[in-house]
């Protein structure tokens, strides 16, 4: 099974990703900031994370290169609800791509989870 | 001392040629003389010697026949007395001695006494005379007397020696009087002549000659009174000489030009004191033989004015009035007109070239202020920024500067004498008329109004006018700035203003909206999922509240809740959709280059877009015609060009809706212009319609997003919020519009031409 983080300070937002994701099969946690992130990766470091880029204590992009660093198995994808988001160099030096920053709200769901699939495929080849 | 030798060398040959000639005639007639002389006395000798010899034959003829001896020795003896006589010889026959000769010889001894010799002399070199002696018919002997031309020599040598000696005398007695004659009669008075010459050629007056009493005789007296004729005549000559070259120098040296002459090869032959000071020579005459190689002007001046030297003296030509700069000695640099006149010597050759310039530094220098004092006038004029009216106390048009027939297109001729605001309307014309009035009261007044061009366009200008009185006149100037660009930069301003606060807006709401957009979408999505009958998860959940998933979507479809959802999802979907268009302009492109396009190509490929576009077919666009007026001058434009396509592609479908919509059509078939042109480091892009245009209420509005004017079907008003965003935040221009209601609308894009602006 694919273990999803979502990690996404608005609960509706969040609580509709676990449960669509519960539902389609996969292993979610939802986390609200990003201390909760840094403790669930640290717990059971997941396949996948689905982080927004604004967060109460900490951007996106930072949180990620933390995460990064003390788990590089873990694949990201940018969750954001802002229309000008550009990917900075320092993700894409990490591996992130264009094709993992997903606009909000990502219609259909199934976009999201097709983006996980791939990933965590890429991710299991890797390893 | 020349002089002298050559004098006495002509009293010499004179008296040498004299002696000469006198000598020789003495010495020839003393040669005559003394050979008729010596002949004489040799034949008085032997005439004499004969004479002799008979009467010694006589005298001798009576002792011999006697055998007298004494007697005859008595007459030997007595015929030796006579000096001339050197010897005697008689010789008788021996009559004891058959056959035999008795002689008696005397002959002279050393001192020429009187010897008696036995044997008989020899006779060489004396006059000897032989007789026989006769007595009673018999011969009784013979005699022989020598006689010497001894005595005659020493005679004739005598004679020639006293000839000698007259001739001697006479020579002396003549060089002596000639050598008096001469030096009192020729000599001395040449001398005094040539006293005279000298001392006039050396330029000392002394008394003419003669004046100390030596005396001229004949042709000196003649040669004496001509020389002093021809020194009175020279010395009146070289009065007026002397006299006519003070007068020149005089002339030469007082007149303020400088003046020079110089040979055909450019070297100096003379020139007055102004020149020489110019020069830095200290004296005129020190000039001669310099060239201006020598002289302190600059090289390249040198050669200029050696080349004018060149060609005056070839082609003989005058060259009047070259005004040139000198560079004097003292180091400053004057101004100069020349005029250069060949010299033309006596044989029709010119030989040199005589310079004449006059400083005409404070002319030049005069003229020079007054045109620099009229070209600064002139430019202050016509660089005064925008148009410059002079008029008059009737309005009148006295003066413009040329800023004026460039903004009207009107040439100076049509403006002359045009009144103030003649070509305005009336009202126009009035209100203008009312501000020169009160210029002219006042002293002031500003106005904004605008200025006729030839076509019949107004361009608003604001004007400065104010009252100058000069030479009792009054007049009105006027100053007019274009406030055209103002008055655009103010609207784009403003424009701009309002869009960046409203675009600002819109970016900060959408973001705000996208989150709880997804938040109720994704819930909806699960809502939908969570109904279904496939989800195992769901089956387990109904079973465990003892129920069926299919109870539940049957009460679910009864109730119409499914078809809710949807609902719920379609307007959260469309929700999102106007919040992402109305951000398109800041969504990452596939395009997300930004590179120089030709701003022609991506217009054409707008309008194409524009002519095959769907809901334009509706109207009728066979009847619009698309005008494309792009300059040639417009450099490529960095941009994007999907972009710039975009917003062109929206104004052209803009104005072909306005134009298909209107109930009234503006003048002229419809038409839509897409204008290109380079407004300084700008690229403009013009969307000119002559469709109904916009009220000023509307025009104000057209950048808002949804802003419309269209139905509700038409769209949702953010194509021209999106074009704005585009052109003003994504490339750094600016879009304005203008609008004549009845008359059109047109649209101006600007873009930069630099690269800064564009936002990747």
């Amino acid at each position: 099974m694919i273990r999803v983080l979502i990690i996404d300070d608005d609960a509706a937002v969040r609580g509709s990703l676990v449960a669509y994701l519960e539902d389609d099969g996969f292993l979610v946690r939802g986390v609200g900031s990003a201390a909760e992130a840094f403790a669930a990766c640290d717990a059971t470091p997941p396949d996948v994370a689905v982080v927004d880029v604004q967060l109460p204590e900490m951007d996106g992009l930072t949180l990620i290169e933390r995460v990064h660093e003390a788990h590089p198995g873990i694949r990201f994808i940018i969750y954001t609800g802002s229309v000008a988001y550009r990917l900075p160099e320092r993700l894409a030096r990490i591996g992130v791509t264009e094709a993992d920053v997903l606009h909000k709200p990502v219609m259909p769901l199934r976009l999201l989870t097709d983006a996980i699939r791939r990933l965590a495929a890429k991710e299991s080849r890797n390893v | 001392m020349g002089r002298r030798r050559a004098e006495r060398s002509i009293a010499t040959f004179v008296i040498v040629t004299l002696v000469a000639v006198v000598t020789a005639l003495l010495v020839g007639l003393g040669a005559v003389n003394y050979i008729s002389e010596r002949d004489q006395n040799y034949a008085n000798l032997t005439a004499g010697t004969a004479t002799k010899a008979d009467q010694l034959a006589a005298g001798l003829a009576l002792p011999l026949w006697n055998f007298d001896r004494d007697q005859v020795d008595k007459v030997i003896e007595s015929a030796m007395r006579d000096p001339t006589v050197y010897g005697v010889i008689v010789r008788q026959p021996d009559v004891t001695a058959p056959g035999g000769t008795a002689v008696y010889v005397r002959v002279r001894g050393e001192n020429w006494e009187d010897v008696a010799a036995n044997e008989p002399f020899l006779t060489a070199g004396q006059l000897v005379q032989e007789r026989t002696v006769s007595a009673s018919g018999a011969d009784v002997g013979s005699v022989t007397l020598a006689t010497t031309p001894r005595f005659v020599r020493e005679e004739l040598r005598l004679n020639l020696w006293s000839t000698m000696a007259r001739i001697v005398a006479l020579d002396l007695l003549l060089v002596l009087s000639l050598w008096v004659l001469l030096r009192r009669t020729v000599i001395l008075p040449l001398q005094l002549v040539e006293r005279y010459a000298a001392a006039v050629s050396r330029g000392e007056r002394i008394p003419a000659a003669g004046a100390n009493g030596t005396r001229f005789n004949g042709e000196l007296k003649s040669l004496q009174g001509s020389i002093e004729k021809m020194v009175g005549e020279l010395d009146a000559r070289c009065d007026d000489l002397r006299q006519g070259q003070a007068t020149l120098a005089g002339i030469l040296n007082s007149v303020p030009h400088s003046i020079f002459w110089k040979d055909r090869e450019g070297r100096y032959l003379g020139c007055n004191a102004v020149f020489a000071r110019a020069t830095g020579v200290e004296d005129p005459r020190a000039i001669v033989g310099k060239t201006d190689f020598d002289l302190p002007w600059p090289r390249e001046d040198t050669e200029k004015y050696r080349a004018a030297d060149r060609d005056v003296v070839e082609t003989g030509c005058i060259r009047r009035h070259m005004v040139e700069p000198l560079r004097l000695a003292s180091g400053t640099t004057i101004w100069v007109d020349t005029t250069k006149v060949p010299l033309v010597g006596p044989d029709g050759r010119v030989y040199g070239v005589l310079g004449v310039y006059e400083d005409v530094t404070e002319r030049k220098e005069a003229e020079e202020a007054l045109r620099r004092e009229k070209a600064l006038t002139e430019a202050v004029f016509n660089s005064v920024p925008g148009v410059l009216y002079l008029f008059d106390d009737q309005g009148r048009i006295l003066r413009w500067n040329a800023n004026v027939p460039e903004v009207t297109g009107f040439s100076d001729e049509e403006i002359l004498g045009t009144v103030a605001g003649g070509r305005q309307s009336p009202e126009d014309k009035a209100r203008i008329g009312t501000a020169l009035r009160t210029a002219m009261t006042e002293g002031h007044v500003e106005l904004e109004a605008s200025v006729v061009t030839k076509s019949g366009a107004g361009i608003p200008f604001y004007f400065r006018a104010v009252r100058m009185v000069a030479d009792g006149k009054t007049y009105v100037v006027a100053i007019g700035v274009d406030i055209t660009e103002r008055k655009r930069a103010e609207a784009v301003l403003l424009e701009s203003e309002k869009m960046r606060t409203v675009a600002g807006l819109a970016a900060g709401m959408a973001h705000e909206i996208n989150n709880p957009l997804a938040g109720m979408l994704q819930n909806a999505q699960v809502v939908q999922n969570r109904l279904s009958t496939d989800l195992p998860a769901n089956r387990r959940a109904a079973e465990e509240v003892g129920t069926t998933v299919e109870t539940v979507a049957g009460y679910m479809e009864r109730r119409g809740i499914p078809e809710m959802l949807r609902a719920i999802r379609s307007s959260g979907e469309r929700a999102a959709e106007i919040v992402a268009n109305m951000l398109s302009f800041s969504r990452p492109t596939t395009d997300a280059l930004v590179r120089h396009h030709r701003l022609s190509e991506v217009l054409d490929r707008a309008i194409e877009l524009a002519q095959s576009d769907y809901d334009l077919r509706r109207f009728d666009m066979l009847h619009l015609q698309v005008v494309r007026e792009y300059a040639d001058d417009l450099p490529e434009v960095m941009c994007r060009a999907t972009e710039i396509q975009q917003v062109v592609l929206n104004l052209v479908k803009n104005a072909a809706q306005a134009i298909a919509g209107a109930a009234e059509r503006g003048p002229g078939a419809p038409r839509i212009v897409v204008r290109t042109a380079r407004v300084g480091n700008k690229a403009r892009i013009e969307v000119e319609d002559n469709g109904p245009g916009m009220p000023e209420a509307v025009r104000q509005r057209v950048f808002e997003p949804f802003y419309t004017t269209k139905g509700p079907q038409s769209g949702t008003g953010l194509g021209l919020f999106v074009s704005y965003c585009i052109v003003a935040r994504n490339h750094g221009g600016t879009i304005s519009v203008e609008s004549v209601e009845g008359k059109g609308t047109k649209f101006t894009i600007e873009l930069p031409l630099e690269t800064a602006g564009v936002r990747t």
